[in-house]
């Protein structure tokens, strides 16, 4: 069952990917990036994981992507402004160079003895995706620090520099 | 499986087809004849049944709720013609994205308790989703794309005002929105909704109700009070509803993202609002009205408080019961948000702001800080 | 080779959860509610006459410029300011629901853990508030 979930949503992300690149018109390729989230979203949701599933939608599609749909509206792109790159033959090198990558790394992963043994002996704990299970992880139990409470801690620096870096960008001085 | 496949199938059609979009249609009507007796005139009352009688009182016009079957066969036969200058695929397509979240976040929403049909018992709520509250989050999210696109790809000024309008006003709520209800989640630790509501009003361990000062049911609204007020004003912002109905203020920008849309496509935006109305109406009763529960009336029967005595109950009828009762809320809260639209002010665009990240924003903070240290004393 | 690899880790973390319980109905909702609005879009696509005619391709404006050229014209930095202290302040509170639903359970730790994060992101808040970014004049 969830590996055809795999697939399915696998299909619709690599698609959509493409497609989001391939589009002329900014928005139509913001659009498409939505619903490669929401593919991705699926991808998580078939792996148990809920709560990174629902968190994928409502921070990048919903915040994140609305961000970029923002700018292009306050960007005012007029149709001779939008993108004149046209496929040229030499630009399947990269691409190829890339799937040779990737399906090197692929065959290495998958072929590797260890990580075989870590997936077959891999238990989950039964409320593994959860938010409570997340929250764990966070905050600890009631006896113990968790087990990234001091990441936990940095992310709030990292947003606040992103609030500075934001009150720069707008206002010019500190 | 085919058991889970059927019972989901005809919840949804219950919940879609016989609640939601009924009351929403309703609402449109509804919210026309308050506005009539508020300002003291007469309002729809023509669209009648018995055709051309002269006498006026003899016509059937059931309070003007025909109005609601007239304006929808209007919308649906009107020309629907659509710009050449915009981006004419997202503009069609805009009011799909403005209409269809609001309608899934039906699913995570429990409208009754435990019933028994035939022998096969089912909860009456569509998913039981163990983040069900940012599904919701999530999906109401994904509706401010419908809005900013529409506004965008109508090409015209008041539009693409109207919908940056719309835009920055329900982001800034959003954020309010999911402060206001950490202390709902704190307390009843939980993001699922079922939870939330077997929480407002359950048995102690020990078969006695869990009650509040001895009296009082546990629901959000008394553990609760200064969230739910915050938790109303933010609704109303993100539902872009009077008094902060800015994005399409009659009076400034024409009717604002919608503006170049015509036949059912504004009938979509239009009826998406109401829709809203309707599942605010429902997250509410939800989370701070107690659900489907009647006060005291247990799943086997009724337990009254200071011992008064007890009244016992076929489980199924209480399943009933409770869905009814869920309803009826649902209704009183619909009609009391339609209250607040007619009875404010419209705020200026700065003031609405202001209002959302300079006031409700700290004050949430304050609500999540005041109920952690309180119950960590408790 | 690759195949198997993908079949037990996918199933060994799927199988944690039943899935079609907890989501089928979502699923099932999502489609329900896209047949509808597709309808409802269909319905006034064909349903209504068509008359076209050029007055009605521009785009509505009061009085008397039909072919409006800046329609989208620049707008003020303040709409773009909002989005970017929505999506810091949504990702501040996507840290706290996880907090909010097990802080009974944790109590005191997860609390000062909390009111630290706050705490630094408080000063963000007043620091915004100082710069007027929040003002809208």
């Amino acid at each position: 069952m969830g590996v055809y979930i795999f697939y399915l949503f696998g299909t619709g992300l690599i698609a959509t990917s493409i497609v989001a690149i391939l589009m002329k018109n900014p928005v139509h390729s913001v659009l498409s990036v939505v619903s490669s989230f929401f593919f991705l979203a699926g991808i998580y949701a078939g792996l148990s994981m809920q709560f990174l599933a629902v968190i994928q939608i409502l921070v990048y599609a919903g915040a994140i992507m609305v961000l970029f749909i923002f700018i292009i509206m306050l960007f005012d792109l007029q149709k001779s402004e939008y993108s004149k790159d046209r496929f040229l033959w030499r630009d399947l090198v990269p691409l190829a160079l890339i799937l040779i990558t990737a399906a090197g790394f692929i065959s290495a992963i998958s072929r590797s003895e260890s990580i075989k043994n870590y997936v077959a002996n891999a238990k989950l704990p039964s409320n593994f995706g959860s938010v409570s299970a997340v929250s764990f992880e966070f905050f600890g139990t009631s006896n113990s620090v968790g087990r990234f409470s001091f990441l936990f801690e940095v992310i709030s620096i990292l947003l606040l520099s992103a609030i500075v870096g934001a009150v720069v960008l707008a206002k010019r001085k500190l | 499986m085919v058991e889970l496949i059927i019972w989901t199938i005809i919840k949804i059609l219950f919940i879609l087809f016989f609640v939601t979009l009924p009351l929403a249609g309703v609402l449109t009507v509804v919210d026309r004849r308050e506005s009539s007796m508020i300002q003291d005139r007469i309002g729809p009352n023509r669209a009648n049944l018995s055709g051309d009688v002269w006498d006026l009182s003899k016509r059937w016009r059931f309070l003007g709720l025909l109005h609601l079957l007239a304006d929808g066969i209007k919308m649906i036969f009107k020309e629907d013609y659509s710009i050449k200058s915009g981006n004419r695929w997202i503009h069609t397509f805009a009011p799909i994205l403005a209409f269809f979240p609001g309608l899934v976040i039906l699913s995570i929403i429990p409208f009754g308790g435990n019933v028994t049909v035939f022998g096969s018992s089912t909860n009456l709520q569509i998913a039981s989703f163990d983040s069900g509250m940012l599904l919701a989050f999530a999906f109401s999210s994904i509706a401010v794309y419908g809005i900013t696109l529409a506004g965008w790809s109508s090409n015209n000024k008041f539009s693409l005002l109207g919908g940056v309008r719309a835009t920055s006003q329900m982001l800034s709520y959003e954020v309010v929105l999911g402060l206001t209800l950490m202390g709902i989640f704190m307390i009843y630790g939980t993001l699922e909704l079922n939870t939330i509501v077997q929480g407002q009003q359950s048995l102690k361990v020990d078969g006695t109700p869990d009650l509040l000062f001895g009296f009082l049911p546990k629901w959000g609204i008394f553990l609760q009070p200064f969230a739910m007020l915050l938790y109303v004003a933010a609704a109303t912002a993100e539902t872009k509803r009077a008094p902060f109905d800015v994005p399409e203020a009659e009076s400034e920008l024409v009717s604002g993202f919608f503006t170049e849309y015509g036949s059912m496509k504004m009938g979509m935006f239009l009826f998406a609002e109401y829709a809203e109305v309707v599942i605010f109406s429902m997250i509410f009763t939800t989370l701070f009205l107690g659900g489907y529960h009647v006060p005291y009336l247990y799943d086997s029967g009724f337990i009254l408080p200071f011992g008064w005595g007890s009244l016992s109950i076929n489980p199924t009828l209480v399943g009933f019961i409770q869905m009814l009762t869920f309803l009826l809320k649902v209704i009183i809260v619909a009609w009391g948000h339609l209250v607040i639209r007619w009875t404010l002010p419209r705020f200026r665009y700065d003031q609405v702001l202001r209002l959302g990240w300079k006031m409700l924003l700290p004050l949430a903070l304050a609500n999540i800080i005041i109920t952690a240290i309180v119950l960590s004393f408790i | 080779m690759f195949k198997i690899f993908l079949m037990s880790t996918t199933e060994s973390l799927s199988k944690s959860l039943d899935l079609t319980t907890t989501y089928l109905p979502i699923v099932m909702m999502i489609v329900v509610a896209l047949i509808v609005a597709f309808g409802m879009l269909a319905l006034s696509i064909f349903a209504g006459p068509k008359y076209p005619s050029k007055a009605k391709e521009y785009p509505f404006e009061c009085g008397w410029l039909l072919d409006s050229k800046d329609t989208k014209r620049k707008h003020s930095i303040k709409f773009y300011m909002v989005a970017i202290m929505f999506l810091i302040f949504d990702l501040e509170i996507v840290f706290m629901y996880p907090w909010a639903i097990t802080f009974r359970q944790i109590g005191l730790v997860s609390l000062v853990e909390m009111f630290i994060f706050l705490s630094i992101l408080v000063v963000g808040y007043i620091y915004v508030w100082k710069k007027g970014i929040l003002e809208w004049d």
